[in-house]
C-alpha cells in the first residue's frame, strides 16, 4: 500500500461532442465523468461495467489515443495529460495496450515476428540479430513457438493471435498493461489459457494491470482490486473480495446477481433483476446516475450526484443511502 | 502465347484456392487474381488483357509491316489474306497499325492510371490520415474538382498543355484523381479505425511507419480493382481526346486518332474505323472483366461462402 | 444417483410429455472450393413439449446450423440438408411448400437471432414490423394486430409503447431491440422458439431480463424452446436438457443436473473445467484454470475417429482410429465415447 502508484488518476473527464440537430445547441457526451483511481506496481485493478459506462474510454484515455477533458494521468507521478505526441514516447514504452479483437489488432500485411518487434525497433531498442534474439524469447514466453515468427496472423487461431497480442505488449517491458476486453472475443476452451498466461506473466513479470472487462467471473479469477463504473462515473471500487463478497452498491449487486453461474444448483438463488435499459449519457438523469434504476432509490437521489464514501477495508462506494448506513 | 497465359491462369488458381490469403502484397494479388478468375468472365478478361500486353510488347514481330510503312500495299484495299484488316488511304497496312496501336493504349493505359492512382492514393491516405485541416483542404479539394466531368477537365488541361498523346494521358490521369482520393479517403477512415493502427499508435509508431507500413499496404486492394476498371475509362477517355483531335496526332498508330482519320473514307472503307474501334472496345470490355472479377473475388459477402 | 438438486430441478418424466419437435440423423453440408464440408453430422433429438433444450459448443461445433436447419433458412445455395429428417408435430419439414413453412414460421416455430439489429428492418417502423406477422398469422385486423403489438411490448418491458410503435430500429437500444424481436417471436404464441445466442450480444443485467421472459413464456403457454449457447452459465441457469455438441457431432446429451454434476464426455468436462466460477475463486494466481489444449479442428481436416481425440487427455489410439458410438451411459445420460467411465464427477 506504500509504494507510489504506477497509474493515477484524478477526476478525469472525457467528453465527446455529438451532433444536435441543424441548429440546436451543440451537445456533448460525457463518456467518463470525474473518474479516479490507482493502481501500485504488481497490482491488478479491474474496471468492470456493461457496455456504454465508459470503461473502455478510460483505457484510451490513458493511452492518449483520446485527449482528455479534463482531469490528470499520472504515470509513476508525472501527468502526461498535456503531453505532446513526440513526448509520450517514452512513456508508451511503459505502458502497453492489448486490444480485445484478436482479428483486427493485428496487421494483416505483416509477418508475427514483425508485429511483435515493432515495438522494439519504434523505440530503438534492439534491431538485426539481438531484436530477433528479444522476439523468439518473448514468443517463448507466451506459449508459442519462435519458428511461428514468419508466419502471418491470419495463420494463427484466436487464442494465437492473442498470444502475439501479449507478445507485442511484452516485449519493451513495459510496467503497465491496459487490457481492454483481452479474452471476451475468445471460445470458452481457449479463454482459460490466455487467463492463466495473463496471471502468470503478470505476477512474474511483476506488472501492474488495467484489466477492462464486462465478465465479472474472469475479473473475480484474475484482479486484486475492482472499480465498477456505470455511466461514466466509479461507483464502487475496492480489494476484489470485498467488492464480491460485499457488495454495497445497489448497482453491483445487481450486476453480480445477474451473472449466470454454471451450477444448476444455484438457480434458485436471490436474484435483483433491474428494470429497464441504461439512460443515455448524452442526457444522463439528475443526481445519481443510477437511480432510475435503483431498487433502493430515494427523493434525494434525484437532487445530488453521491460523493465517494470511504468504508472499512479500503472500500468506496458512491450511494446516498449506504453513506448514510455508514455513518449510523 | 495462348498457352502461356492459360498456364499463368493455373498458376494463379492454384494459389488462389481457398480466401485470398493475407500474405506478401504479390502473392495476395496473385491469389485475388485465382480467386477472381473463378468467375468465367473475369477469365476472359485476363485472357484478353494478357493478349493485349503480348501484342503490345511482341508488336515489331507480331506486325507484318511497320505503323507508318505507306504503300505497303494499295490504299482502301479491303481485309485479305495479306492485309487482314485491309489498308487505309495511304495504303499502310490497318492490322500492322492496330497492333503498334495496343502499345500506345497500353502506355495510356499505364502512364494515366498511374497518375491518378499514385496521387488520389496519396491524397486519400493523407487526408484520411491526418484529419483536421488537412483533411478539411484536401477533401474539399476534390469536392471541386469532382464536381465537373472528367471529359471537362481533361479538355480543359489539354488546353493548357496542348494537343499530343502524352499531354492526353496526362490530362486523363489529372481528370481521375478525385476519383481514387475518394475511394482511398474512405477505405483510410475505415482502415484506420481498426485496432492494429491503434496498437500501433499506442507503441509510439511516427507518421511515415503509420501511414506507409501500417496503412497502405491494407488500403491498396480495393484501389487495384478501381485501378483495374480505370484503365478501361482511361484507354476510352485517351482515344476519345485523340478522336477529336486533342490527343494522339497523325500519323500516329492510336486507335481514337485511327478512327478520327478513317471518317472520311468510312462509307468506302469502313474497315478503317471497324477494327480501331473493335480494339477499343474489347481492350475496354477485358479490364471491365477483369475489374469486377477481381472486386467479386475480395468482396467479404463473397468471401464468407 | 439421486442428487439433492433432483427434487429442485425435476422436470415431469421427459417421455410422457408429447414430442413436438423431432430431428433425426440430420446431417447439413456446405459446398465451398474444396468440396463440401459437413457443418452437422447425424444429430438427432427430440424436443419435448414445455421443454427448454439447450445445445451448447464453441464456434463451429455445428449449434447454429442445426438452427437455421430447422427454420429453413441455410444460406442458399450454399448449403443444404444431406441427410435425416425433421418432423414438427408430426409432419416432414422438407416435404412443405414454401408457403406452408412461411405459415409455419412465427406461428408455429419462431426464432430469435443472436444480432437483433440486422434482422429488423430499418426503414420500416418498429409497429409494422410487429404487426405484419400478426395479420398473417393470427388473422387480425390492423387494429387489433396494434394492441396486440402493444401487450406484447409491455410485457417486454419497453417503456411507453403506443408512442415508441412509431419509432425506428435506430432510435431503439440494444437491449431494447432484443425484447422486441422476443416480442415478434413470442407475439403469435409459437409452439417453438429457437433461441440462437438470444443473450450474448447483450449486458448481463438485460441478459437476465431477456432470460426472465423466455422462462415466462414456457411457463405461461407451455412453449417449447431449443437454446443455442456457448455460455454454459446461461445453460446452467435456464435448461431442462442439454446436448453438447462439438465438430457437428452431438457428444453428450442429458439432464442439465447430471450435466454439470457428472460430466460423462471429456470435451463437456473440460469445458465446465476451464471456466472461472463466479463465487469460487481464491487468492489471485493460486489454482489454474484447466486448459483444453489446441484449438478445434477446421471442418475439412478432421482426425479420424473420435473428433476430438487429438485435445483429450484420456485418449487412445482406439479413440484415434474408431469413432465412439453414442450411447446411454447412465439411464437418460448419453455420451459418445469410449472412456466415460474414467471420468470423475466434478466437486
Amino acid at each position: 500500500m506504500t509504494s507510489t502508484p504506477i497509474l493515477e488518476l484524478n477526476a478525469l473527464v472525457k467528453r465527446f461532442p455529438v451532433k444536435g440537430g441543424l441548429f440546436g445547441p451543440k451537445k456533448f457526451l460525457s463518456a467518463v465523468n470525474g473518474v479516479s483511481l490507482q493502481i501500485r506496481p504488481g497490482e491488478t485493478l479491474a474496471l468492470v461495467g456493461e457496455s456504454g459506462c465508459g470503461k473502455s474510454t478510460v483505457g484510451k484515455t490513458i493511452m492518449k489515443l483520446h485527449d482528455p477533458s479534463e482531469g490528470s494521468i499520472l504515470i509513476d507521478g508525472r501527468d502526461i495529460a498535456p503531453l505532446s505526441r513526440a513526448r509520450m514516447k517514452p512513456v508508451w514504452r511503459k505502458v502497453q495496450t492489448i486490444f480485445q479483437d484478436p482479428f483486427s489488432s493485428l496487421n494483416p500485411r505483416m509477418t508475427a515476428g514483425a508485429i511483435v518487434g515493432e515495438p522494439l525497433t519504434i523505440h530503438g531498442l534492439a534491431s538485426g540479430a539481438e531484436k530477433d534474439r528479444v522476439v523468439a524469447e518473448t514468443f517463448r514466453k507466451v506459449g508459442l513457438r519462435p519458428d511461428q515468427m514468419s508466419r502471418f496472423a491470419h495463420e494463427f487461431s484466436g487464442g494465437q493471435r492473442q498470444r502475439l497480442s501479449i507478445a507485442r505488449a511484452l516485449v519493451v517491458k513495459p510496467d503497465l498493461i491496459i487490457a481492454d476486453e483481452p479474452v471476451s472475443a475468445l471460445d470458452v476452451s481457449i479463454q482459460a489459457s490466455v487467463i492463466n498466461l495473463l496471471i502468470r506473466l503478470q505476477k512474474e513479470m511483476g506488472l501492474a494491470m488495467l484489466f477492462i472487462s464486462h465478465d465479472m467471473s474472469v475479473v473475480e479469477h484474475i484482479s486484486h482490486r475492482v472499480a465498477v463504473m456505470y455511466l461514466g462515473r466509479l461507483v464502487e471500487s475496492g480489494p476484489r473480495d470485498e467488492i464480491f463478497r460485499n457488495p454495497k452498491h445497489p448497482y453491483t449487486q445487481a450486476l453480480l446477481s445477474a451473472v449466470p453461474i454454471a451450477d444448476p444448483t444455484s438457480r434458485d438463488r436471490q436474484r435483483i433483476v433491474l428494470k429497464g435499459d441504461v439512460p443515455s449519457p448524452i442526457d444522463p438523469p439528475s443526481g445519481c446516475p443510477f437511480r432510475t434504476r435503483c431498487p433502493i432509490a430515494e427523493d434525494g437521489c434525484a437532487r445530488a450526484m453521491p460523493d465517494t464514501t470511504l468504508l472499512p477495508s479500503d472500500h468506496r462506494v458512491a450511494c446516498h443511502v449506504r453513506a448514510r448506513e455508514a455513518v449510523a | 502465347m495462348q498457352q502461356r497465359v492459360k498456364s499463368a491462369i493455373d498458376i494463379a488458381a492454384a494459389a488462389g484456392s481457398g480466401a485470398p490469403a493475407r500474405v506478401g502484397f504479390g502473392r495476395r494479388m496473385v491469389a485475388v487474381l485465382g480467386a477472381a478468375t473463378a468467375n468465367r468472365g473475369a477469365k476472359v478478361g485476363l485472357v484478353l488483357v494478357g493478349i493485349l500486353i503480348v501484342v503490345a510488347v511482341f508488336a515489331p514481330w507480331i506486325a507484318p509491316y511497320g505503323s507508318d510503312q505507306m504503300g505497303a500495299g494499295m490504299g482502301l484495299m479491303p481485309p485479305s489474306a495479306d492485309y487482314w484488316f485491309g489498308t487505309d488511304e495511304f495504303g499502310r497496312d490497318v492490322f500492322s497499325r492496330v497492333v503498334y496501336g495496343a502499345r500506345l493504349t497500353i502506355q495510356v493505359g499505364v502512364i494515366a492510371v498511374g497518375i491518378s492512382l499514385t496521387v488520389g492514393t496519396l491524397m486519400g491516405l493523407i487526408a484520411g490520415y491526418a484529419g483536421g485541416w488537412v483533411e478539411r483542404i484536401l477533401m474539399r479539394l476534390v469536392d471541386v474538382v469532382f464536381s465537373f466531368t472528367e471529359t471537362l477537365i481533361a479538355l480543359a488541361a489539354v488546353a493548357v498543355l496542348g494537343p499530343s498523346l502524352t499531354n492526353a494521358m496526362i490530362a486523363v490521369g489529372i481528370a481521375a484523381i478525385p476519383f481514387y482520393a475518394r475511394v482511398a479517403y474512405s477505405v483510410t477512415l475505415v482502415e484506420r479505425n481498426k485496432a492494429y493502427f491503434d496498437a500501433a499508435y499506442v507503441a509510439g509508431a511516427g507518421h511515415l511507419r503509420l501511414i506507409f507500413i501500417h496503412l497502405l499496404p491494407n488500403i491498396l486492394p480495393p484501389l487495384i480493382v478501381v485501378a483495374t476498371l480505370g484503365v478501361s475509362s482511361a484507354v476510352l477517355a485517351a482515344a476519345g481526346l485523340s478522336f477529336l483531335g486533342l490527343g494522339a496526332q497523325p500519323p500516329s498508330p492510336e486507335w481514337g486518332a485511327m478512327l478520327s482519320a478513317g471518317r472520311d473514307y468510312f462509307t468506302q472503307a469502313s474497315w478503317i474505323m471497324i477494327y480501331p474501334g473493335l480494339a477499343i472496345m474489347v481492350t475496354v470490355l477485358a479490364f471491365n472483366l477483369l475489374g469486377d472479377g477481381i472486386r467479386e473475388a475480395l468482396d467479404p459477402r463473397q468471401k464468407a461462402k | 444417483m439421486n442428487d439433492v438438486a433432483e427434487t429442485e430441478h425435476t422436470v415431469p418424466a421427459a417421455d410422457s410429455r408429447e414430442t413436438v419437435l423431432s430431428v433425426q440423423d440430420l446431417s447439413t453440408e456446405f459446398r465451398g472450393k474444396k468440396g463440401s464440408v459437413r457443418a452437422v453430422d447425424g444429430m438427432s433429438f427430440d424436443l419435448k413439449k414445455g421443454e427448454i433444450l439447450s445445445i451448447v459448443g464453441e464456434s463451429g461445433s455445428g449449434k447454429s446450423v442445426t438452427s437455421l436447419s430447422i427454420m429453413g433458412l441455410l444460406p442458399y445455395p450454399t448449403g443444404h440438408i444431406a441427410e435425416g429428417r425433421i418432423l414438427f408435430e408430426g409432419r416432414d419439414l422438407a416435404t412443405l411448400s414454401d408457403r406452408e413453412m412461411r405459415k409455419l414460421r412465427g406461428a408455429g416455430l419462431s426464432m430469435i437471432f443472436q444480432e437483433p439489429l440486422t434482422s429488423l428492418n430499418p426503414v420500416l417502423s418498429i409497429g409494422r414490423q410487429m404487426t405484419e406477422g400478426i395479420i398473417q398469422h393470427l388473422g387480425l385486423s390492423r387494429e387489433e394486430a396494434k394492441k396486440r403489438a402493444i401487450e406484447m411490448m409491455r410485457r417486454v418491458s419497453i417503456p411507453a409503447p403506443e408512442a415508441r410503435l412509431k419509432d425506428y430500429p435506430h432510435q431503439y437500444s440494444g437491449g431494447m431491440l432484443q425484447r422486441i424481436m422476443i416480442a415478434i417471436s413470442m407475439s403469435c404464441d409459437p409452439r417453438i422458439l429457437i433461441a440462437d445466442e438470444p443473450t450474448t450480444a447483450l449486458d448481463v443485467t438485460i441478459q437476465a431480463q431477456i432470460l426472465e421472459l423466455m422462462r415466462n413464456l414456457r411457463d405461461r403457454t407451455g412453449a417449447s424452446i431449443v437454446l443455442i449457447t456457448h455460455d454454459m452459465g446461461v445453460v446452467a441457469e435456464m435448461a431442462d436438457r442439454v446436448i453438447v455438441m462439438y465438430c457437428g457431432r452431438k457428444v453428450e446429451e442429458g439432464r442439465v443436473d447430471r450435466i454439470f454434476a457428472r460430466p460423462k464426455h471429456p470435451y463437456t468436462l473440460g469445458l465446465l473445467r476451464s471456466l472461472p466460477v463466479l463465487g469460487h475463486a481464491g487468492p489471485v494466481g493460486s489454482a489454474e484454470l484447466a486448459e483444453i489444449p489446441g484449438v478445434v479442428p477446421s471442418l475439412d481436416a478432421l482426425p479420424p475417429g473420435c473428433r476430438f481425440s487429438d485435445r483429450c487427455r484420456f485418449a487412445t489410439d482406439r479413440c484415434r482410429a474408431e469413432n465412439p458410438p453414442f450411447e446411454e451411459a447412465e439411464p437418460g445420460h448419453f455420451t459418445a465415447c469410449w472412456h466415460s467411465e474414467k471420468l470423475e464427477p466434478l466437486a
